[in-house]
């Protein structure tokens, strides 16, 4: 899965910790959702896209394969 | 709040167990547990000294501890087993039981250690076949590791049943099995420490 993540979180000037806080995550949980290496339930997806102002489907894209 | 409790609870059970433990001199298991504490806790113990508080419990800590629980219990559970089939074939003739069961928790907690570190750290930075091949090489070690147990066990059957020394278990469990259990448990270690060191380093491998 892609994200599209880190720019969102740039476009509104977040920091990784401060993301992490808004949703309630650790900062590690960010990384490695930013790095595509951890897939994230659909409550913590939709309270990301909801922090990042965006639609999920915005910010997870899931790869066809 | 209620995390709070939880671990205001644990620690108080833990320093009873500790002490306890202290009591029936068993100072190299509270060495073992207070590093495996430690080890694990290093990130809690320097958010609590940094910023006095936890760091949050999100989904991704909570099912990697699941995970890692789960895998411990089906260890325990198994090595439980050989243990007692090993005790009542005397195959610890000298060594008090104390000590067995002492050596069995430590290793427990070490499987738990290096479980967590797989699913928290390792298993995100490995691909397909990497993960592949660590899964080919635990099963091989468990496995090899259960034959060593169960051959000694038939060597002394059989030994003890028809009368004569048998060759074939002897040889399996004493140089095949231990032999094909260092070269998975290597093959595994490896790929472990690839993982970790991507985490640490955020190096990617080739």
């Amino acid at each position: 899965m892609k994200t599209r993540m880190k720019e969102c979180r740039a476009r509104l000037g977040l920091t990784q910790e401060k993301l992490a806080e808004i949703v309630g995550v650790r900062r590690e949980t960010i990384i490695f959702l930013e790095q595509g290496k951890y897939n994230p339930s659909l409550k913590l997806a939709h309270n990301i896209a909801r922090a990042l102002e965006a639609g999920i489907e915005d910010i997870f894209i899931l790869n066809d394969d | 709040m209620k995390i709070r409790w939880i671990l205001i609870v644990y620690a108080v059970i833990s320093i009873l167990g500790l002490m306890l433990l202290l009591s029936r001199e068993n100072v190299y298991v509270v060495i073992a547990l207070v590093l495996g504490f430690l080890l694990l806790g290093h990130r809690e113990l320097w958010s609590l000294v940094r910023y006095r508080r936890l760091p949050v419990i999100d989904e991704r800590v909570r099912n990697n501890l699941t995970s890692a629980m789960r895998l411990t219990g089906g260890f325990f559970f198994i090595a439980s087993i050989v243990l007692i089939l090993l005790l009542r074939f005397n195959v610890f003739r000298d060594t008090a039981t104390g000590l067995i069961i002492s050596g069995q928790l430590v290793i427990v907690g070490i499987v738990y250690v290096v479980s967590y570190y797989y699913y928290d750290r390792v298993r995100p930075n490995l691909g397909e076949r990497a993960t592949h091949w660590l899964k080919i090489c635990l099963i091989t070690a468990g496995l090899s590791l259960s034959t060593i147990a169960l051959a000694i066990v038939l060597h002394n059957l059989i030994s003890a049943w028809f009368g004569f020394e048998d060759a074939f278990f002897f040889i399996l469990g004493l140089l095949v099995a231990p032999a094909v259990f260092a070269v998975s448990l290597l093959g595994s270690l490896a790929v472990f420490i690839k993982g970790l060191w991507v985490s640490f380093t955020g190096v990617e491998q080739a």
